[in-house]
């Protein structure tokens, strides 16, 4: 478990060496069920500071990752993805100059991402306990549902007050984009738009680490 | 008359015999103490103030242990106002750390150490001292004025790994014994340089063979945790819901009434059915049986340090080495010969692999001593270091003089926030060096170290590497200063849709100037020529007027743009030109200049300046308490270096200028004060 968080901390590190990065993910379903996946990683309020530790080997004791790693990483995330069946569109947008990372696919089903993250697990790009049955889709139940996750307490609490103080700021988005209208949902943190057809849960990432805010969400449609 | 003299002598020489034969002798530091440290009760306790330190070291203990021990800390029938003397030292097998504390009430001391030691716990007396184990390698011993503290870590020495000739080197076994001499009950349990003997080879099998059970035992362990885990799935197709945390668990055993609160799970893992993992009895009764081995040894070693501090008359002595940088006016002196650290503790193995033994050794033989002082307004560490070789100490005390350089303190001015400033002789350096690197090194090699050496002298033109950079050169923060930044965010529509915006925010950018002294400003106007005319580089280095400039294309980082130049003898570069402009000088920019030109190595930071030119990096609430709390407390530091009586004299001062009654006291405040707003913090965070 220690290990799987660090793999997690290692991939994203030098985004995650500041206290100001944002993470954003959004599901667009359509009535068939298949969608657009995206997944943003913002650090750009901290890019003076990331440019700073970018010329730095070691933050923290922690090793600095070069562009170029980085780079080879996401890329091989996208590959993985793209050989994922019902996946496709896989596209990959790094910035540099911003500290913005972007990801997004085209799914024929919800179940295809959880499949895709669990490939990015079996090749240790992902950490062992991050989730990877993360959506579920019913069509006939009209159902589509946001699975829990795991608590990373323990894990947060083993790490130095250097490393805590990386998560003191950060931000988590998710939204979620229907072509149905939602009638109802199991959990009110997330804000339903006026038209009912698109939710957003927002909160510190520390919160959910904590599971002070829950990210289980099981919306019926009409 | 003859006889009655004769006789007056006999008399006399046989009491002066008696005398000596009976008097006690005092107690010498032992020679090999790597580390030595003098507390000045008498000055130090009139500084403390025990009202507000004596709740602290209770709240301390009651963190600790649940609740306090120990009601009044200024009463444990130790005497404050006596010298306390502590040392350390260290060998292959035993590291020891011993204190000597003067008792003034010897029963308040014993209820003291009862209030510490494990219950039950009975005291061993001695002929003349008591004693008892505060823990496994914490020994405490005392009699009616005297207590004595000693900390012993024991690790037998095992066959080597770092050194495969240590096994029949015994010259390496020798210097281990000499600890073994001081000690004689550690010497009956020291190695000894013995033929093969079959029986200890079998022993140490058999401790190898316990090191890897401990290793396949946790394997082991998880092994049955994974199984429970599958066996778990099987039955309900998901790992079992979170215990929730502080939450009491009653055992039905017990009435309601009296419902007993189980510690909180240390993790998910508490799924786990509270059956046992199988415990290796075997091997549990021979780690057992080897601590109580090592206890045996550690005890003895203690009692046998006991025997001798009680046996003598009380007084300490310390070696005049030690004590020759001591000023009896000073609050605390420690004495640290970071030689024998260096080539006995932690970093031997790898320096010896490395054979960088005998070059470190000889770079570190050096005695180092320091006088703390907490004055009123200000904590004072002069620091003494000195080489044990006076020859190399002279080539050491040549590179700190220097000559002054009025040129390069001018750059300071009213706005500095500190300064870091050199005057060294550069051209001594390589004295030093050469005689650092003179006799050292592997001993069959000598011959061809004095070549390399002569080769080296032949091919470096120390003369005209020192007019490079003589040794004179300054780093000056001039000041914080404010730069916007942009960055993007995300904004959304009423359907989620995220869209790119550009914000911008404040950040704080240093304004320094580093600036060196050359007596050949050619070679460095030929290296910035080179800078901006290489068909690499120019695309980053330009030159403009008598400036040469540095600029990384993008504007993300702490420093734009970079000036350098060569005027007048001096090498500058700087983060603004406006920095060379000659500037007005108040009374107090006129003392920095004044200090960073009169001494070899000095400094100055005014910490309350740049805490305002940080202040818009404190942005939540607990950071702008932090920033109050630090605002209203910290105070200006300050270091001077200098050659002085053979020896290399640092004084580093740090003002308080605080309310507090004194500057030990100012400490205490301070970490109160942090501790208070930590504990307060954590109260609306509990989970």
């Amino acid at each position: 478990m220690k290990i799987s968080f660090k793999q997690l901390l290692l991939l994203f590190s030098l985004l995650f060496l500041t206290s100001c990065f944002d993470i954003l993910d959004k599901v667009n379903v359509k009535a068939d069920g298949s969608g657009e996946y995206s997944l943003i990683l913002n650090a750009s309020k901290s890019k003076t500071r990331l440019a700073s530790i970018s010329k730095m080997e070691t933050i923290n004791g922690k090793k600095v990752p070069k562009r170029a790693e980085i780079e080879s990483k996401i890329n091989e995330a996208a590959r993985i993805f793209k050989s994922v069946p019902g996946i496709s569109n896989v596209k990959t947008v790094m910035d540099f100059d911003n500290y913005i990372l972007k990801l997004s696919c085209n799914f024929k089903k919800i179940e295809n991402v959880n499949a895709g993250l669990e490939q990015l697990k079996a090749k240790n790009i992902l950490g062992k306990m991050i989730p990877t049955q993360i959506y579920s889709h019913n069509s006939a139940k009209k159902t589509f549902i946001r699975n829990k996750i795991n608590t990373f307490k323990s894990d947060y609490n083993q790490l130095s007050s250097a490393d805590k103080e990386v998560f003191n700021n950060a931000k988590y988005t998710s939204v979620l984009q229907f072509e149905n209208t939602v009638k109802s949902q199991s959990n009110n943190a997330y804000q339903l738009s006026p038209n009912k057809k698109a939710m957003k849960l927002e909160g510190n990432i520390l919160d959910f680490i904590l599971q002070k805010k829950q990210i289980q969400n099981t919306v019926l449609f009409q | 008359m003859k006889s009655i003299l004769l006789k007056t002598k006999t008399i006399a020489f046989l009491l002066f015999g008696f005398a000596l034969a009976f008097a006690q002798n005092s107690m010498q530091v032992p020679s090999d103490a790597v580390f030595y440290m003098e507390i000045n009760g008498k000055q130090l306790n009139k500084k403390i103030n025990w009202e507000k330190f004596n709740p602290f070291l209770k709240q301390i203990d009651k963190k600790e242990k649940g609740k306090p021990s120990w009601n009044d800390y200024s009463k444990t029938g130790i005497k404050y106002d006596a010298t306390q003397r502590h040392y350390a030292r260290i060998s292959d097998s035993v590291k020891s750390y011993t204190a000597h504390f003067v008792l003034d009430n010897k029963d308040k001391f014993q209820e003291f150490i009862n209030s510490s030691k494990k219950k039950g716990l009975e005291v061993s007396k001695k002929n003349n001292y008591s004693y008892v184990d505060l823990d496994e390698d914490l020994f405490v011993a005392w009699n009616d004025q005297h207590a004595m503290i000693t900390l012993i870590d024991y690790n037998k020495r095992s066959k080597d790994i770092w050194d495969e000739e240590l096994v029949t080197d015994s010259v390496a076994v020798m210097a281990d014994s000499v600890y073994v001499g001081v000690d004689s009950a550690a010497a009956v349990y020291e190695e000894e340089v013995k033929p093969f003997d079959y029986k200890e080879e079998i022993k140490y099998l058999k401790e190898e063979i316990k090191y890897l059970k401990s290793d396949i035992k946790s394997y082991n362990a998880d092994i049955a945790k994974y199984q429970k885990d599958i066996k778990y799935l099987e039955k309900h197709h998901k790992y079992p819901e979170e215990k929730k945390e502080k939450e009491a668990v009653i055992d039905s055993a017990y009435s309601e009434e009296s419902v007993e609160a189980m510690p909180p799970p240390a993790s998910q893992d508490d799924y786990v059915e509270t059956e046992a993992y199988p415990v290796d009895s075997e091997y549990q009764k021979e780690m057992d049986s080897l601590k109580a081995e090592k206890f045996k040894i550690v005890k003895r070693i203690a009692e046998n340090n006991f025997d001798k501090y009680f046996n003598s008359n009380f007084e300490i002595e310390s070696s005049a080495e030690m004590l020759s940088f001591r000023d009896g006016n000073s609050d605390v002196f420690v004495y640290a010969d970071y030689g024998k650290i260096i080539n006995e503790g932690v970093y031997k193995n790898i320096y010896r692999l490395n054979n960088f033994t005998e070059i470190l050794g000889k770079m570190y033989n050096s005695n180092t001593a320091y006088n703390l002082y907490f004055d009123k307004d200000k904590v004072r560490l002069v620091n003494n270091y000195q080489h044990k070789d006076p020859e190399i100490q002279e080539n050491i005390s040549a590179v700190y003089k220097g000559k002054k350089n009025k040129k390069l303190t001018a750059l300071i001015n009213d706005k500095s926030i500190g300064y870091y400033a050199m005057n060294v002789n550069g051209f001594k350096y390589f004295d030093m060096m050469y005689s650092l690197l003179q006799d050292s090194g592997d001993k069959e090699y000598q011959k061809e170290m004095q070549l390399v050496m002569e080769t080296m002298k032949i091919v470096l033109d120390e003369e005209a590497i020192a007019k490079i950079a003589p040794g004179n050169g300054i780093f000056i923060l001039n000041e914080l200063k404010s730069k916007k930044v942009d960055y993007t965010d995300y904004d959304y529509d009423d359907d989620y849709n995220e869209k790119e915006i550009k914000k911008t925010k404040d950040i704080m950018v240093p304004d320094f100037t580093f600036a060196f002294a050359t007596e050949n400003e050619g070679y460095w106007k030929r290296i910035f020529d080179v800078l901006t005319t290489n068909k690499d580089l120019a695309k980053k280095f330009t030159k403009n007027g008598d400036f040469y400039s540095f600029k990384d294309g993008k504007s993300n980082g702490y420093v734009d743009q970079l000036f350098f130049t060569v005027k007048d003898g001096i090498v500058y570069l700087t983060t603004s030109t406006d920095n060379l402009n000659a500037k007005n000088h108040s009374s107090a920019s006129e003392k920095w200049m004044k200090d960073s030109s009169k001494y070899p190595l000095s400094g100055r930071l005014d910490v309350q300046k740049i805490l305002v030119g940080l202040e818009k990096e404190f942005k939540s609430t607990s950071e702008r308490k932090t920033l109050d709390l630090l605002r209203k407390n910290v105070g200006e530091l300050y270091f001077k270096t200098e050659a002085k009586g053979n020896s290399i004299q640092t004084e580093m001062n740090y003002n308080t200028n605080t309310n507090s009654e004194n500057s030990l006291m100012y400490f205490f405040d301070l970490f109160d004060e942090i501790f208070k707003n930590m504990e307060a913090d954590k109260k609306p965070q509990t989970l």
